[in-house]
């Protein structure tokens, strides 16, 4: 019987959201997407010789792991990270090949050698955190943080885990975002409505079910279902498969891609509503922005809250949905559930 | 559960591709170093490398990743589209020889080019699950781990693992920072140490359950008794010696094996002081044991660092050695540095050997490890 895996953790790196917790209130407070400043809520000195993506995690990590067993635990072989970004290390790259192009490798900093592998992140994470186990890097477009909770969930599930710390970041570096306007159609500025990338991370903590009731952990909720298609129509395949799987219990929350986003998958709009399904819909960009490969981790600490704050209601309000993707990138969909709620199907078929 | 068993392999390198052909190439010793193909040589100390020469940009990543894919597929008799695939890519570097290209020379690149799915969906018109881990240097054995517990789960009925990489000027020109002056080529374990040199390459191979490739009449190349993924959680770059240590025990002990039982080692020997100084006492010390030592062959030497590709193209070129009971020699090197002379590497020849149980190293940037263990699969196992 495979280990099932739960939420215990949260945490957020987002302009203007001072805790995790108040991430449900912020998406009511009819606020601009806001820059967030790592170096503010970490310090200077704190914040030296990190990137920008890696400062964003690792102040929404702080967060998701407070209170968790912390490093010089002897159990930190059993501890993993996973991490979502597509864009994080972006602006090292590019960085790096102006300088060397205008005079030789003589002029380029040999602190920048870890920061032009994309698992920098991760690599930090676990050094901060003392994290041992397995340590993924996920990038994969649009679906990457939903695509991270699963792998994390497959890694307590198989058994190489015990709890894995997830972080979705991206940020807003300039080649960050002239890469994302330029698949928007120069469009993303903010002008014309549409949502523009200002950065964040959020962070998950992801753990086995044993493992938190064995430290009377808070378990927020349980994540019991993944799937994913690409090809026509990904993310109206992926709702209707993720529906398929939530059983019975139709969900009472449907967070969405980012309708704004570069490339816009117009098709959510065309997702029916049938058999009287009427979840609450949110979209997390009219708020947050863009958030990209960041966006499933997001959507996975939104869905936690709503559903912990619903755990002593019956039916809908105890199954979430979360999406995220694009058109030629795939779409993802997790469905998860007040923690202790049975599954509805195997989530291993 | 029952095992998991490699049913095809593909690959590409500097030396040549297919697996058959590249691991023929190995064995003579052939190395596929030559002057820069791709960048601006003046900019560089190190004006050769380990490149695919020939090959159009940018994407020159995916295109290769579509390469061994295809060869894997075919190899295994899987078509592309066949439901219950998943597809996991490790790579160092992704496509960011693209983002490069975009960013100084103002190609086109669209966000959904940075990982590969889209490419396969191209390419192959494979349309499933596709996982890009971008996990440095131990990237494709990382994603055959991801594989192991995908399948141990029932998530998929089969896994085409691959790995892939290109060089990219950033991390070209950084390791050139480092090294002290242009290198002759690269040497695993040779004295003295002096450095690593980059190289083009991508591997792929297709995983499944051992009845399921019975029930297709396919007789397996190898069984993958077991993959440890950890971190040293310790430095950003430099390897950590316990960290190491334990990653080969982890490992060993989840393939239910002693020391004893491995009959070839390759190591991830990248040819830096650091690297191989750490992983050359840590082999003294997990196989130190032993009456005979492990043979060992160190393939960078003929292929370079492929970087994310390199744990896969490891695995390709084991699965062949137990096979054909031949071991590939460490092209070019004679003396070794102190802590690995008392490692049996295979140097000069190649060696006929009985390789039952293969044991292949991966180790990245951030302290990642990862460790697979091989073994050959019975006569008659598949039929």
């Amino acid at each position: 019987m495979p280990e099932r895996a739960v939420v215990t953790g949260l945490g957020l790196a987002a302009g203007g959201i001072d805790r995790a917790a108040d991430l449900l209130d912020a998406l009511e407070d009819g606020q601009e997407p806001r820059v967030f400043d790592p170096r503010g809520r970490r310090g200077e000195r704190r914040s030296r010789y990190h990137d920008a993506a890696t400062l964003m995690a690792l102040c929404a990590a702080t967060e998701a792991l407070d209170g968790m067993p912390g490093a010089g635990d002897d159990h930190g072989e059993t501890a993993g990270v996973v991490v979502s970004s597509n864009l994080g290390n972006l602006d090292t790259v590019c960085r790096v090949v102006e300088v060397l192009r205008r005079g030789s490798t003589e002029s380029l900093s040999p602190m920048d050698l870890p920061k032009a592998s994309s698992n920098v992140i991760a690599s930090t994470l676990a050094i901060q955190f003392d994290c041992r186990g397995v340590n993924l890097t996920v990038c994969n477009g649009a679906p990457s943080g939903t695509d991270a909770i699963y792998l994390a969930a497959v890694a307590v599930r198989a058994g190489r885990a015990r709890r894995v710390l997830v972080v979705g970041v991206e940020a807003a570096h300039p080649p960050a975002r002239r890469l994302l306007e330029a698949a928007d159609g120069g469009g993303g500025n903010g002008d014309n409505g549409k949502a523009r990338l200002v950065g964040g991370a959020a962070a998950v903590v992801i753990e086995a079910a044993a493992s938190a009731a064995s430290r009377g952990a808070r378990t927020y909720a349980q994540i019991d279902a993944y799937t994913h298609h690409m090809g026509e129509s990904p993310v109206l395949r992926s709702i209707e498969a993720a529906r398929a799987r939530a059983g019975e219990r139709q969900p009472g929350l449907w967070i969405v891609p980012e309708e704004d986003g570069p490339a816009a998958d117009v098709e959510t709009s065309g997702v029916p509503f049938d058999g009287g399904w009427t979840p609450r819909v949110v979209d997390l960009s009219v708020r947050l922005g863009l958030l990209y490969g960041a966006l499933g981790v997001f959507q996975c600490v939104a869905a936690s809250l709503w559903l912990q704050s619903a755990a002593t209601n019956d039916g809908h309000g105890r199954t979430a949905v979360v999406t995220s993707g694009r058109r030629r990138e795939g779409a993802s969909s997790l469905v998860m559930r007040v923690a202790g709620d049975g599954h509805s199907k195997d989530p291993g078929e | 559960m029952g095992d998991l068993v490699i049913t095809g392999a593909g690959v590409i390198t500097s030396i040549g591709g297919g697996r058959v052909e590249f691991f023929e190439a190995l064995c003579r010793g052939a190395r596929g170093l030559g002057p820069l193909a791709y960048f601006e040589p003046r900019l560089f100390k190190q004006r050769a490398a380990y490149e695919i020469p020939g090959e159009a940009e940018p994407l020159r990543s995916s295109r290769l990743l579509c390469r061994a894919a295809r060869q894997a597929l075919q190899d295994a008799g899987v078509e592309a589209d066949e439901d219950g695939t998943v597809v996991v890519v490790g790579t160092g570097l992704r496509e960011l020889r693209s983002v490069e290209r975009w960013h100084a020379g103002g190609e086109e690149l669209r966000p959904e080019r940075l990982h590969f799915a889209d490419a396969l969906r191209e390419d192959l018109g494979f349309e499933g699950l596709t996982l890009t881990l971008s996990n440095a240097c131990a990237a494709s054995s990382f994603a055959l781990g991801v594989a192991e517990d995908l399948l141990e789960l029932g998530e998929a009925e089969r896994v085409l693992v691959a790995g892939c990489d290109t060089l990219t000027e950033s991390m070209f020109g950084l390791l050139d920072r480092v090294n002290a002056v242009e290198l002759a080529a690269l040497h695993p374990f040779g004295a003295p140490p002096k450095g690593v040199i980059m190289g083009d390459g991508a591997a792929a191979v297709l995983l499944e359950r051992r009845d399921a490739a019975r029930a297709r009449g396919r007789s397996p190349l190898g069984v993958v008794k077991g993959v440890e993924m950890s971190c040293d959680a310790y430095n950003a770059t430099a390897p950590r010696l316990d960290g190491i240590v334990a990653a080969m025990r982890e490992a060993q002990r989840r393939a239910r094996i002693a020391p004893a039982d491995v009959d070839l080692l390759v190591p991830h020997g990248t040819g830096t002081e650091q690297n191989d100084r750490t992983e050359a006492l840590a082999i003294g010390e997990v196989f130190g044991g032993r009456t005979v030592p492990v043979p060992i062959t160190g393939l960078k030497s003929m292929v370079g660092h492929t970087s994310g590709a390199s744990g896969l193209v490891g695995v390709v070129a084991a699965l062949e050695a137990m096979r054909r009971s031949l071991i590939p020699p460490t092209a070019g090197v004679s003396t070794l540095i102190d802590e690995a002379r008392d490692l049996d590497l295979v140097a000069g020849e190649a060696r006929a050997a009985d390789v039952r149980v293969a044991q292949v190293n991966a180790f990245g940037f951030g302290g990642l490890n990862a460790v697979v263990i091989l073994e050959r699969p019975e006569e008659g196992a598949g039929a």
